[in-house]
């Protein structure tokens, strides 16, 4: 399980690094406050959500507050920063409105089967009161994710979109 | 989308972008577009899921008590703003919009309030058998994605108000 979650977080290392060097190549504005932003909404998530999940099993160095990991966080951002420049890039004349909707989709078709691969890493889990709460007993096909999960990430996600849109708003509104 | 609407964020696309007519993306391109889309497929297929659940335990929210009251209430105001919208483009003002918003944050907050007080142990959701520790986290959280839509929602009709200009 070692070297296995230290090639998890040295992916997801790299891909944020391919990711930042490609939008500085490719000439996009403010590539560092838009990641800087992106990375403190996530954070603030996750220092207030943090008694319900489980980080447990990264490297020492991965973490920085109780079982809070900044590679995860990274993770995160990378997850929220593909979804915003995809969506942007297939869906340019679409309104924000909808978009705000094809952002949700897009990150939920990534991170459901991510957060099924880290259960079965051994680095994700979940407190005890909120298993307490997942008494349906529904398991996703093939990803053996508890059905109540799936409403964890549009939740999440829409909290964490809309503060970095309005963020990054407020900067660039003149 | 209006020509006169501007929108309030800009595009995450690079500064010296050119949009190109379909017929001009070279195969990559179009391999890529089909790619996104096909992942944005695959979320609407996952978010289904919970949609349809929420669904089949939609009727056993009339059952509430004291929330039931605060639930008509908020259905009149909705129900009068949508009878009262502007009838010749069939939407409500921007104003009736914030308190069509205003009115889901609401709808979330009774939710709350009437969970918290009535016996769900005696609701018979049919999607469920042991409701109590499903329902909870079910509705209060699906309502809980309204409530962040419709923040979402107040910052684009705030934008639009003070008529931002790129």
């Amino acid at each position: 399980m070692g070297v296995g979650v230290f090639i998890y977080e040295i992916s997801i290392i790299a891909i944020t690094i391919i990711l930042f060097s490609y939008m500085k190549k490719k000439g996009y504005k403010n590539v560092t406050r838009k990641f800087l932003i992106l990375f403190l909404g996530v954070l603030l998530f996750e220092i207030i959500s943090e008694p319900m999940w489980l980080n447990t099993g990264f490297d020492p160095w991965a973490y920085i507050y109780r079982d809070i990991t900044w590679v995860l966080t990274l993770g995160w951002v990378n997850t929220f920063m593909a979804a915003i420049l995809a969506v942007d890039f297939v869906y340019k004349n679409t309104s924000e409105k909808k978009k705000f909707f094809l952002y949700l989709l897009f990150i939920s078709a990534l991170v459901i089967p991510a957060e099924a691969f880290m259960i079965s890493l051994g680095v994700r889990g979940y407190a005890e009161f909120l298993l307490e709460t997942m008494r349906s007993g529904v398991l996703m096909p093939i990803l053996n994710l508890p059905i109540e999960a799936i409403y964890a990430v549009p939740i999440f996600c829409s909290l964490i979109l809309s503060f970095y849109k309005y963020i990054n708003y407020l900067f660039d509104k003149k | 989308m209006s020509p006169e609407y501007q929108q309030p964020f800009n595009l995450e696309v690079p500064q010296n972008y050119q949009v190109k007519e379909e017929s001009q993306e070279n195969g990559f391109v179009k391999a890529i577009k089909a790619l996104i889309k096909l992942i944005l497929i695959i979320g609407a297929i996952i978010l289904l899921i919970p949609v349809a659940l929420i669904a089949f335990c939609l009727v056993i929210l009339f059952g509430f008590g004291t929330g039931g009251i605060g639930l008509i209430v908020i259905a009149v105001i909705v129900i009068i703003i949508l009878a009262n919208r502007n009838k010749k483009n069939k939407k409500p003002s921007n104003t009736q919009q914030n308190y069509l918003l205003m009115a889901f944050v609401g709808i979330t907050l009774i939710f709350l309030f009437a969970m918290g007080q009535s016996d769900v142990q005696s609701f018979n959701c049919p999607a469920h058998y042991d409701f109590y520790y499903v329902a909870l986290p079910i509705l209060q959280m699906s309502w809980l994605i309204i409530t962040g839509v419709a923040l979402f929602g107040m910052i684009l009709l705030e934008d639009k108000k003070t008529n931002y200009k790129r």
